[in-house]
């Protein structure tokens, strides 16, 4: 029986000495030993470890890329003094656990991960501060592409690359060597800063509302007058077409005629040509029975002329 | 029925009461150690009955070897349910990562698998094909939060680069490429991919104009967002792959703002119509004139006929009365005289005068009173 019992309590001990000196670090952890609170070692690999109970004390931090919670910030001001509400995330690992443990421990049961994201949170509003406050809004917000479109600049094709090239992406890169740089002391590796909103505060709403308005109704303006101008531009070019048409028409049939008229001068010249003094006898004649034919006409004559010359004798004046 | 042969049970048939007993007893291997032959005039002592059970079993029992029989068994029960307790299954929609002591050891695909049981080995079964979809920035959120929250503008809404508000509702499709990375790397994995897409799409808008946004620019948009939200995540080397990246509706941040950008539209409209009219007028015009031109050219063709034809009948007409006259010239130059003197002179009042008496009366002569004497006289 007694044997048993020895038996027993040996197992029971074997159990509480593996149970207490053996502990589990997960894939997404890592661990900080301290013997008596002096440092031993840190254990960076997921596993099954052993240690000494009672002797050594065992922290286990998260190894994971964490979230620093998304601040907001009104009143940030730019460098052409606009105020503007950000929005800030970024995202951070804990490099060296032993910096993290002794900046952020605040006691048994307490976390050191909080810890640190209170204190990475007071690093980062500055930094923000700080770097927005030498950028004008417009680098800010669009990279500087609101002054190039306001000096009627070209823009260059919207793409990956060129937003990762762009004014805001650097901002966040110099954000992030601030904070990354302070926060070493922490033991912290800045993984990103990312803007995500920044915005004007809500009493410029109003005004942007206002001025896209403005711009819409000046479109809309332009557009009717546009419209306007392109009619009469028609309607003129219309007549200027008639007006055209019409005149190139005179013109060929005044050439026409003219061509008509001078083949008749030449006509007659050939004909006429042939005797000039008989035509102008004939032509004569023709003239008076034309001209003197109608009844009205009265004539005092004398017979002396070559018709009635005969009136006065058989031989005429001949 | 049979109860009540039982309540009455002294026959010699045996009941259920009387069986259980006996059962146990053979069971036992201790004879007839019910003792109730059923067909005794005795009912059955149940006191009797157990006591002479338990000095039975405790006498069959040989050292207590019984008892560790017993322990061991269930200890075997036991070990075969902890190791049961590692069967797990793998729906098709997951992968099992397996964790020996908190490390990743293996991914299995779908199907029944079996690990080493707790405290050695856990599985975590992320479901890798299922399309987890973000909804950012739609206008019921707006509706909720957008005019109470008065320090910045709704979720959807954002500053574009030539500083307009555009209210853009989009939706983020991701799924896990990667389940190990996506358990261990990153913590808060949906609201990561929100903050990031928010982040990317405020960059992105900033960088294009309002116009590009609300119209032909989105695709550009979605597709360069959807690049950079994807390098970000690796960057965190979070497991998540996006699927899509899609703008849901672009659009003007209010109602005012919105009638300006229908009153456009319909201004465009007026444009058009403007323009259409005067083509129409135009479409009118021009060929009547080209009829017209066509009339005008038509009427000097005729002239031009006209005057030639005249011309060449003339000029025929006197060739051959030129012809004519060259063979007898004095004969037909005094014919053509006199036949047009008589025909000139027919129809015309007549004043003969010689020269002698004539002259110096004309300037007195009545000229006109003559004309009418002689109309009157004809009347």
């Amino acid at each position: 029986m007694k044997k048993q019992v020895i038996g027993l309590v040996a197992l029971g001990a074997l159990f509480i000495g593996v149970y207490s000196s053996a502990y589990v670090v997960r894939e997404d952890q890592q661990a900080i030993v301290l013997k008596f609170g002096e440092f031993v070692k840190t254990v960076d690999e997921p596993g099954l470890y052993f240690k000494v109970p009672v002797q050594e004390q065992i922290e286990l931090l998260d190894k994971r890329t964490l979230r620093l919670d998304s601040r907001s910030w009104s009143n940030v001001l730019s460098s052409d003094q606009k105020r503007m509400v950000v929005d800030a995330i970024a995202r951070f690992k804990i490099a060296d656990p032993l910096k993290a443990f002794q900046a952020a421990y605040a006691g048994f049961g307490s976390s050191v991960e909080a810890g640190v994201n209170t204190r990475l949170g007071q690093i980062l509003e500055p930094a923000v501060r700080e770097v927005l406050g030498k950028r004008t809004l417009s680098e800010i917000v669009s990279g500087g592409i609101t002054e190039a479109l306001q000096n009627g600049g070209e823009l260059d094709p919207l793409t990956a690359d060129s937003v990762r090239a762009g004014k805001r992406a650097q901002i966040m890169t110099a954000i992030q060597e601030i904070v990354n740089a302070k926060a070493q002391e922490l033991g912290v590796e800045i993984v990103d800063v990312r803007l995500k909103r920044v915005d004007l505060p809500a009493q410029n709403n109003t005004s942007i509302f206002n001025r896209m308005i403005a711009e819409r109704e000046r479109e809309a303006k332009e557009a009717r007058a546009e419209g306007d101008r392109e009619a009469t531009k028609i309607r003129a070019d219309a007549d200027l077409t008639v007006a055209r048409i019409i005149a190139e028409a005179n013109r060929t049939a005044a050439v026409t005629r003219g061509q008509a008229d001078g083949q008749a001068v030449r006509i007659f010249a050939n004909a006429y040509g042939a005797d000039e003094d008989f035509f102008e006898f004939y032509r004569t004649m023709e003239a008076y029975r034309t001209s003197l034919k109608s009844s009205n006409t009265r004539m005092i004559m004398s017979p002396n002329g070559d018709f009635l010359d005969r009136l006065k004798s058989i031989e005429g004046d001949k | 029925m049979s109860w009540q042969d039982n309540g009455n049970g002294k026959g010699d048939r045996p009941n259920p009461w009387g069986n259980g007993p006996k059962g146990g007893g053979n069971n036992n291997g201790g004879g007839n150690g019910g003792g109730n032959r059923g067909g005794g005039g005795e009912p059955p002592n149940l006191d009797d009955i157990i006591r002479k059970g338990q000095q039975q079993f405790k006498s069959a029992m040989p050292g207590g070897m019984g008892g560790s029989n017993g322990i061991l068994l269930g200890i075997i029960a036991a070990i075969v349910l902890w190791l049961a307790s590692g069967i797990y299954q793998v729906e098709n929609t997951e992968r099992g990562v397996v964790l020996r002591f908190g490390k990743v050891v293996d991914v299995k695909p779908p199907g029944l698998h079996w690990h080493l049981p707790f405290p050695i080995e856990s599985v975590e079964t992320p479901a890798v094909t299922r399309e987890h979809t973000l909804q950012i920035g739609n206008q019921s959120q707006v509706a909720n939060n957008g005019r109470q929250n008065n320090r910045a503008l709704p979720e959807g809404q954002m500053l574009t680069g030539d500083e307009n508000i555009v209210d853009v509702a989009y939706t983020v499709v991701w799924v896990i490429s990667d389940p190990k990375a996506y358990l261990f790397n990153v913590e808060d994995q949906e609201e990561t991919v929100r903050a990031v897409a928010q982040s990317v799409l405020r960059e992105v808008v900033g960088r294009s104009t309002f116009q590009e946004v609300i119209t032909d620019g989105r695709q550009n948009i979605q597709a360069v967002a959807l690049n950079l939200t994807q390098s970000v995540l690796n960057e965190y080397e979070s497991g998540i792959l996006i699927r899509r990246f899609q703008i849901e509706s672009a659009s003007p941040p209010n109602r005012d703002v919105e009638e300006a950008f229908i009153d456009v539209q319909k201004a465009q409209a007026d444009r058009e119509q403007r323009i259409e009219k005067a083509e129409g007028y135009r479409n009118e015009k021009v060929p009547q004139a080209q009829g017209q031109a066509e009339k005008i050219t038509q009427e000097a063709e005729a002239y031009s006929s006209r005057i030639v034809n005249g011309a060449e009948g003339e000029a025929a007409k006197f060739t051959s009365v030129y012809n004519e006259y060259v063979k007898a010239k004095d004969i037909t130059k005094r014919r053509i005289y006199l036949e047009t003197m008589e025909e000139i002179f027919q129809g015309m009042d007549k004043i003969i005068m010689d020269d002698g008496s004539g002259q110096g009366v004309v300037p007195y002569l009545p000229l006109n009173e003559l004309g009418k004497k002689k109309a009157e006289s004809e009347e």
